[in-house]
């Protein structure tokens, strides 16, 4: 030690001690500078929805007007409901598509495997307009063309056009998220199962897809976000008549800033938020998050069908369609009832804290499908 | 049939993969051939391609020389569009370099706290990945607007006379962008930084390196892949961003996105645009695969 200090002169404690406090105060003063300028902006925001005048900058008093103003606007209504319809159609083909293709990729080995790998990554990596212009140049210089010479077919843009295209870079995402779930795969499991007499549909059933759950979870409400965020690629490939609710807070935003469009973005934080908490619960959390989610979902889903069961009785009217649907929301009520008893054997498993924010996954899950059920159906 | 599923490895992986080969191929690889095809070819009156097709390597050509389309004026600017580019280039690196020179201490600071604030501070990272975009930019221009809160902040203390004009000029598209993307930053850098053993740092500090020296020469290379990735995770969505240009440049600030943009509306030129694109794209695939040779594939999954 002394032989090593004489050739490196230690320096003082002192100032070293020094030179870290002030270090310390400039690495506290930058993260509360970037996180004010992260959240300053959104706070004020959420603040200013609640002014009962036009102003975004002098608050004057307590309201909550723009937010009765938007349940009115039918315009936004439409958007919203072709956003969920877009969105949930989306996040069903996608997860599917991407994690059959996450397995595939994962667990066989074929010709141009690596080809295909980094094939998937593109979508992830080129800038979106790009992918939003060869969209539109495939849709209107080739595809409708082709249907029109070959079959005699009209194609035309809209909704359809919009969920195929976010269906084509959703998959990609999936893909990743469920694929580094299955290369933390601890195989030993699947030989177990087979060990004890288990065929390999039995073993994918009951011990590889529960065990990938979470990263599908993760998997599907990221491509749900994304799908619901989406402005370019869906503003390249929408038809002329329906908009999406990035398309109409677009149109809004480009024209100038009011209380309107507050309330409406508090409204999306919100739901932004209730995501991310249900995404991280599920990727991080144990099988008693997953379950809660089925059970909150098909609880919300359930409850409106009750609900639309009882209007539907006490009008009168029975038009076969409504009745249709509202005994498909019935439906999920035996679904909840099946996952329920899972759900509280895991429940029993849980500490405390666990078991409240497993209650609270519950919730979230079903105020978010009661939501969505109201405004799809309306 | 489920029992030739059972029997053969072969009929499986058919399954699995095909329906994502097909999509994949059908809404990606052969979009972006039909738009190689149409940057080859003359443009139609208004929009889409003349047909029969004319081959032209006209669309390259007006990229680098403004002035050789017959549409232009006498006051033509021959490096107009190679400008529009060098100047998002700029922006792409000026905003990258906020976002690292932010976002390296913000990551250094929080893997220094105790697990439930590490954790804590991490989420309130990660929300604005799950935040529409689009809300996020509006927060930040009402903020900024004329009439806006800090505007109005400024003139209550009576720093300034009358409403300066924050918004619609490039330092507004700026700060748009850092706002939008600090997070990209932030979660490669945070991942390399958490790994560092910091007790490498006292033994600098024990052999005599004063700490702006123990940085340079121990911390910084060893979380380099981490800034790394920052710099590619930035720059790339900013170089072709189209969203914070168009609402916090109110259309007075051109980027290659608002450009491209522009050719598939008003100057309906649809070709044009399509050689654009694959200009751009091919910047970005640039810079993406010199990434992906320079990385290790380790440091690649830590993110």
């Amino acid at each position: 030690m002394s032989a090593r200090s004489a050739v490196f002169p230690a320096y003082p404690r002192q100032q070293v001690r020094l030179t870290t406090r002030i270090g310390n105060w400039l690495l506290g003063g930058n993260a509360a500078l970037v996180f004010g300028f992260l959240y300053l902006p959104v706070l004020i925001l959420v603040i200013f929805s609640f002014n009962n005048t036009r102003s975004v900058a002098v608050f004057t008093g307590f309201s909550t007007e723009w937010y009765f103003s938007l349940a009115k606007n039918v315009e936004l209504l439409d958007a919203a409901r072709n956003s969920l319809l877009v969105g949930s159609i989306t996040t069903v083909f996608a997860t599917l598509i991407g994690t059959l293709t996450a397995l595939a990729m994962e667990r066989y080995r074929f010709k141009l495997r690596t080809t295909f790998d980094a094939n998937l990554y593109l979508p992830i990596v080129i800038p979106e307009i790009v992918m939003g212009i060869a969209l539109l140049l495939f849709f209107n210089q080739a595809l409708f063309p082709f249907l029109q010479n070959v079959f005699g077919l009209r194609g035309t843009t809209g909704l359809h056009t919009i969920t195929m295209s976010h269906i084509a870079f959703d998959i990609p995402f999936v893909y990743v998220i469920v694929r580094a779930r299955l290369a933390d795969f601890d195989r030993s499991l699947e030989e177990a199962a087979a060990d004890l007499g288990a065929d390999e549909w039995q073993t994918f059933k009951r011990v590889t897809l529960p065990l990938l759950m979470p990263g599908i979870i993760g998997g599907a409400l990221m491509a749900f976000t994304l799908s619901l965020d989406d402005y370019l690629i869906t503003a390249f490939t929408k038809g002329i008549r329906e908009q999406t609710m990035p398309l109409y807070i677009y149109s809004l935003v480009r024209r100038g800033v009011t209380p309107e469009i507050n309330a409406l973005s508090t409204a999306l934080l919100l739901g932004s938020i209730g995501l991310v908490g249900l995404s991280l619960t599920a990727q991080s959390g144990g099988p008693v998050y997953t379950k809660a989610m089925s059970v909150g979902a098909g609880l919300g889903l359930g409850s409106y069908g009750l609900l639309g069961l009882f209007r539907l009785l006490s009008s009168g009217e029975l038009t076969p369609g409504g009745l249709v649907i509202r005994l498909l929301l019935l439906a999920a009520f035996v679904w909840v009832w099946r996952s329920y008893r899972g759900f509280r054997e895991e429940l029993a498993d849980t500490n405390r804290s666990g078991r409240i924010l497993a209650w609270i996954t519950v919730f979230i899950s079903a105020a978010a499908a009661l939501l969505s059920a109201a405004l799809f159906f309306l | 049939m489920v029992n030739y599923f059972r029997r053969s490895k072969v009929a499986q992986l058919y399954g699995l993969i095909s329906p994502g080969v097909l999509w994949i191929l059908l809404f990606f690889n052969l979009p972006l051939l039909i738009m190689l095809f149409i940057s080859f070819v003359e443009r139609g009156r208004a929009g889409g391609i003349k047909l029969p097709p004319v081959y032209t390597l006209e669309n390259y050509r007006q990229l680098f020389n403004a002035c050789a389309s017959a549409f232009s004026g006498p006051e033509c600017d021959p490096f107009l569009y190679i400008g529009i580019f060098g100047h998002s280039v700029r922006i792409a690196f000026v905003v990258t370099f906020w976002c690292i020179a932010l976002g390296y201490p913000l990551s250094y600071f929080i893997s220094r706290q105790k697990p439930l604030w590490r954790d804590a501070l991490m989420i309130l990272v990660i929300i604005p990945f799950w935040t529409n975009f689009l809300v996020r930019t509006y927060a930040l221009k009402q903020v900024l607007a004329t009439e806006g809160l800090l505007n109005s902040f400024l003139m209550g203390v009576n720093l300034i006379n009358q409403p300066l004009d924050l918004l619609f000029n490039e330092f507004a598209v700026n700060i748009g962008l850092i706002y939008g993307y600090l997070p990209f930053a932030v979660l490669p850098m945070y991942a390399s930084i958490e790994k560092f053993d910091h007790s490498l740092m006292e033994a600098a500090s024990d052999l005599g390196a004063p700490p702006w020296r123990a940085f340079l020469r121990v911390m910084l290379p060893m979380t380099l892949p981490g800034v790394i990735a920052a710099l590619v995770l930035v720059f790339v969505p900013v170089v072709g961003a189209f969203i914070t240009p168009d609402i916090m440049g109110g259309g007075k600030i051109e980027m290659i996105g608002t450009l491209i943009n522009r050719q598939f509306g008003v100057s309906r030129n649809w070709p044009f645009g399509a050689s654009m694109s694959l200009v751009l794209m091919v910047l970005v695939l640039i810079g993406v695969i010199a990434y992906f040779r320079s990385s290790s594939e380790e440091t690649r999954r830590a993110m």
